[in-house]
């Protein structure tokens, strides 16, 4: 592709990403036409209120936790050069679920509305520190998905127990519809909690873009190049570990869109790890923006959970992911 | 003018020695031929002198500055480095691959003019200019190599270390490499190369060094360091047995 029709679909991809942001905040149970949508956004009416209390919150949430979830799994499968590395690899978004949990399970809700992103966040920060205490910066991609698998494997332990204790069946029932994961009845007091983490990590990952493009050539030869291979590694964990964290902070577990939204950003650019950052981000909010759009029009007297959502369409978009991929077993 | 100094390194590896008491002087112009048999020590050496091998004796000095000191962009400004092992992880484009080169010059998609200019060269002394907008891992091996060598060559390093540049090469591509080489250390720059062909390594070196078990066995000039007794000794062959025995007569 050449350099301008990759700016060319560069553009049109964010384009299209916004369009279906756009469209999520334009539909829902309250039979309002587009028109009425969009002339609403900017008066006093009930459908005003819809649009900027309800609507337009949710489908931002969805967006933003899915572009986090894009961005973060595009710097780790760059990071490990591994095409089936996800967000959760790290035991980042395991540990953020932990946090999540316990407040849920101690009702801090109901001292703070913030309670529960606010102790996914810091469950995710922590995660991120023993991490870097045990010398992320150093560990080869294996021992670092190792690390990752006991971590997750720990913080999966501690939810079970947990949910075994949990006092009765409304909390537990809590619990349950948390690690589904969901975007119904987010703020903007959500939003504004979790976005910076975002924000910050995506800068954090920027940062490392270009030494990922390097590391396509294996670490030792990325070093030859110049590529200062600790402090690599430690910004990218920082960056992928922030926002994962974050997005697991807004919307709860959600899997699959970070693994697929680098693999479908990856042709837009030239299969390059570095420049793959930005297009997964935009490709996964537009996933998760297009499936919560796709669980307020479906009929189903419960609504279906956005997780659940992602991983009914993820899972087998993943078995296809595998089964194409050459190159896996590195 | 670049020199490159190696005082009493030693390399181990899970208690292993793979490089014992290893002393080397080399500067601009020369085209080193690193010889000696499977585990004598050749790849941990380009290994070492590129820094990604932890010496646990002795110092590499580069102008006479210590290389563990340098930070990595000025390190990889001065010395380009060819691994043994080649791997590419994304199914990138050829010249995508040729450009990591100037990665110490700047971000592989902002590349400047002059960036450009130098993979441009690199490409055309490489002879992969027609396949250049390939899918690499689409490519045969040969051409693998030249890519990976075209990398390493497009930094335009004072020092090229190139560990088995030849070894998936036809007999055509393998010649003009080994002139391409000759070329860079003519034209001010240190060459090593680890090399099995000896054939190879007669008609363009200008110096060559036998390794034997971790120390070096022999250094100097083509004609003079791969004596009769040597080869038996190091290689276990004597020289009737060379395949090249006829051609390596007194190359220059």
């Amino acid at each position: 592709m050449s350099d301008r029709l990759q700016r060319g679909s560069a553009i049109a991809l964010a384009v299209a990403s916004l369009a279906i942001l756009i469209a999520s905040c334009l539909v829902g149970p309250a039979n309002l036409t587009i028109g009425e949508s969009f002339g609403a956004l900017f008066d006093d009416s009930a459908a005003g209120t819809i649009l900027r209390e309800i609507r337009l919150p949710r489908a931002l949430a969805a967006w933003l936790a899915g572009a986090a979830l894009g961005a973060s799994g595009a710097v780790m499968q760059g990071l490990l050069r591994n095409p089936l590395a996800d967000p959760g690899v790290l035991g980042v978004s395991a540990m953020a679920a932990l946090g999540a949990v316990i407040a849920i399970y101690f009702n801090l809700s109901t001292h703070a509305e913030w309670a529960t992103p606010a102790a996914s966040i810091l469950f995710a920060l922590a995660a991120t520190a023993v991490l870097q205490a045990f010398g992320a910066g150093r560990l080869s991609p294996a021992r670092l998905i190792l690390v990752g698998v006991g971590l997750s494997s720990f913080a999966g332990a501690l939810i079970a127990l947990v949910m075994n204790l949990a006092p009765n069946p409304f909390i537990l029932s809590d619990l349950v519809n948390w690690l589904f994961g969901a975007v119904a009845n987010r703020s903007f007091d959500d939003i504004a909690l979790t976005a910076p983490f975002m924000g910050a990590g995506f800068l954090f990952a920027l940062f490392a873009a270009p030494a990922l493009t390097a590391l396509s050539l294996g670490e030792e030869t990325a070093a030859t190049l110049g590529v200062d291979m600790a402090r690599t590694r430690a910004v990218a964990i920082a960056g992928a570990a922030l926002m994962t964290g974050a997005s697991v902070a807004l919307a709860g577990a959600i899997g699959f869109v970070g693994i697929i939204a680098p693999h479908l950003a990856r042709p837009f650019v030239a299969h390059d790890p570095g420049r793959s950052i930005a297009p997964a981000a935009m490709i996964g909010g537009a996933i998760l923006a297009a499936a919560d759009l796709v669980i307020r029009l479906l009929p189903f007297d419960q609504e279906l959970k956005l997780g659940v959502a992602a991983a009914l369409i993820g899972a087998p978009a993943f078995i296809f992911v595998a089964a194409r991929t050459q190159r896996i077993a590195r | 003018m670049t020199s490159l100094s190696l005082d009493n390194i030693g390399v181990r590896r899970d208690g292993a020695v793979l490089l014992d008491r290893v002393n080397l002087r080399a500067s601009a112009g020369e085209f080193i031929g690193i010889l000696g048999p499977n585990g004598a020590g050749k790849s941990t050496l380009l290994r070492a002198i590129a820094g990604v091998e932890r010496l646990c004796a002795g110092a590499i000095l580069l102008d006479g500055a210590d290389l563990e000191q340098l930070r990595p962009t000025a390190r990889a400004r001065s010395i380009a480095y060819l691994p043994q092992a080649r791997d590419i992880h994304w199914a990138m484009t050829a010249e995508a691959v040729a450009s990591l080169g100037r990665f110490a010059y700047g971000a592989p998609h902002r590349l400047g003019p002059e960036d450009r200019a130098a993979v441009e060269r690199a490409l055309a002394l490489t002879d992969a200019l027609p396949f250049r907008n390939r899918i690499v891992t689409t490519l045969s091996g040969g051409e693998q190599a030249r890519i990976h060598l075209a990398r390493a060559l497009a930094a335009e390093t004072p020092i090229l270390l190139a560990d088995e540049p030849t070894a998936a090469l036809d007999l055509r591509h393998a010649l003009s490499i080994g002139s391409v080489l000759r070329a860079k250390a003519a034209g001010g720059s240190l060459v090593l190369a680890a090399i099995h062909d000896l054939g190879l390594a007669q008609r363009f070196c200008t110096r060559i060094i036998v390794l034997h078990e971790g120390r070096v066995a022999a250094d100097g000039a083509p004609g003079e360091a791969l004596s009769e007794s040597l080869l038996a000794g190091v290689f276990g062959v004597g020289v009737t047995d060379l395949p090249h025995q006829q051609f390596s007569a007194h190359i220059p």
